[in-house]
């Protein structure tokens, strides 16, 4: 075999490039349920601590996994029973504030056109309200309904979520070992580091999401209750569930917010523009105080790298690739270098 | 011992928890397990790993990142370093501790001389197992730092040995 083909650079890329096409193969496999499964193993690594405490106390693994399997229930099920009919009713009350929506955009609009004015600028409101008007007309109900349907459909996925997360807490150590054992005995133990690093990583990581989605979530509700914004927490927990978006999950989680605005009769801009002050708010608390504690220590990532990650990421799987192009960065830097490591220890011991 | 006298299909039939249970016992002959009740080492054995090895294939070399402990439960194994044989392990006898404690190279390399069954227990499942268990986990732990606080001894004294 030629010389450079056994470097460890050639040998850690193959093997690397092999893992994520397993990765890509399962994750198509997978298709149908993966949000289950994504949401089964999140709530899996939050309830791990949980269940080592009740492990602890002497209860079996069955009984701590069915305990646990309640919680899940509760965890998935008591959202789902408060947001299903909340947002439900918003999507099909949506159609009507299309009417209210559509005067109080072209008040917006002319009032903007007239402040511009005074200040010298020359807007021309007629022609921007005729294309707001002709978005609107496309934004009709068939899409209303289709934007339901998938709601429903991701409700129904999301039912399968507390039974996967009992197989998991209950099974998933045995299942883990059994297709670990298929590594070749000089790969072993180099092969288990990289799993327990990789584990470790994407653990603190979940964690550390959930916590500052959490922390975000209360600072954007108790803003939107001050600021009189109807549901208060729906419209916070949508700001914390969008936040994981990166870059654009700020202007999304001001979509509702902006909608309800819109849609009031009478029309009130201060109302309006207190939206997205709660969103400059709580996102300059999160930057500030919450993602340099939590999030920086959880990947060690250059930030150049990460804007290149996501946008690559992201033009390549959609929204799907921004969620997911932080954690696979910070994954693949710790299976690449843990493989070279590895792999060049061995091959110098080959080599002397 | 041949592979003639450690049949393949010996262990297809031997039930799970009998082999647990050997692996068990084996495990509380040494001072690893000083004071854990047979029950505590049961619960711990489905997370331990066993592998086979064929004779003259290395088990570990000298430079690479450890990982666990691994304890000879059937065959015989040979600890060199520089090719000069420190050591030949037989059944019951453990190797490799220090990587219970922390993420450091090897220092010796470990070969099978015969058709070997090796247990291997790894340090994040020691961890989660003192997570779990915290009492059990300490007494562990002491045995542990005995044993290493023994090796360092010897070890002091090989050294103050040479100087002499």
């Amino acid at each position: 075999m030629n010389s450079w083909l056994r470097s460890p650079a050639v040998q850690s890329s193959v093997v690397f490039f092999a893992i994520v096409l397993v990765f890509v193969f399962f994750s198509m496999v997978l298709a149908p349920v993966l949000i289950s499964v994504v949401v089964s193993f999140v709530l899996y690594t939050l309830l791990g601590p949980v269940n080592n405490s009740l492990v602890r106390t002497g209860l079996g693994r069955n009984k701590s996994a069915g305990i646990l399997l309640l919680a899940a229930m509760i965890l998935v099920g008591l959202p789902l029973l408060y947001l299903v009919p909340i947002i439900s009713e918003a999507l099909a009350g949506s159609a009507k504030t299309l009417g209210s929506a559509r005067t109080n955009i072209e008040q917006v609009v002319e009032l903007i056109a007239l402040q511009g004015a005074k200040l010298g600028l020359s807007i021309d409101s007629a022609q921007f309200i005729d294309v707001v008007n002709s978005r609107l007309t496309k934004y009709d109900q068939s899409t209303l309904i289709s934007a339901s349907n998938y709601f429903l459909s991701v409700t129904g996925s999301l039912l399968l979520v507390p039974f996967i997360t009992f197989f998991l807490i209950r099974d998933y150590g045995s299942l883990r070992n059994r297709v670990m054992a298929v590594l070749p005995n000089r790969f072993f133990e180099l092969g288990w580091l990289i799993y327990f690093k990789v584990a470790d990583q994407l653990q603190m990581y979940v964690r550390s999401v959930i916590i500052q989605q959490g922390i975000l979530a209360i600072i954007a509700s108790i803003g939107f209750w001050l600021a009189g914004y109807p549901a208060p927490i729906v419209l916070g927990l949508i700001v914390g569930v969008l936040s994981i978006i990166p870059y654009i999950g700020p202007a999304l989680g001001l979509i509702p917010p902006l909608v309800i605005a819109i849609g009031m009769e009478p029309f009130n801009l201060l109302f309006l523009l207190s939206a997205g002050l709660v969103i400059v708010v709580a996102y300059t608390i999160d930057n500030i105080l919450v993602v340099p504690v939590l999030i920086a220590g959880a990947v060690n990532l250059h930030p150049l790298l990460v804007i290149v990650g996501i946008i690559i990421f992201g033009n390549a799987l959609g929204m799907w690739g921004m969620i997911l192009a932080i954690p696979f960065l910070a994954v693949a830097k710790i299976l690449y270098r843990e493989l070279f490591v590895g792999l060049h220890s061995m091959h110098s011991r080959r080599i002397t | 011992m041949t592979r003639d006298d450690h049949p393949v299909w010996a262990n297809l039939f031997r039930k799970p928890e009998e082999k647990n249970l050997s692996i068990a016992n084996l495990w509380l002959k040494t001072p690893l397990f000083d004071g854990i009740h047979l029950n505590q080492c049961l619960a711990m054995v489905p997370d331990m790993h066993i592998r086979n090895y064929s004779p003259a294939e290395p088990i570990f070399n000298m430079g690479e990142k450890g990982l666990g402990v691994a304890l000879v439960l059937t065959g015989q194994v040979e600890v060199q370093s520089d090719g000069k044989v420190l050591a030949t392990l037989n059944p019951g006898d453990f190797f490799g501790e220090v990587a219970l404690v922390v993420e450091e190279l090897r220092t010796a390399d470990v070969t099978a001389t015969k058709n070997s069954e090796i247990v291997f227990f790894l340090r994040p499942h020691l961890n989660e197992w003192i997570a779990k268990r915290p009492r059990t986990g300490a007494i562990f732990m002491t045995n542990l730092a005995r044993i290493l606080a023994r090796r360092l001894g010897q070890a002091n004294e090989i050294l103050g040995q040479r100087h002499e």
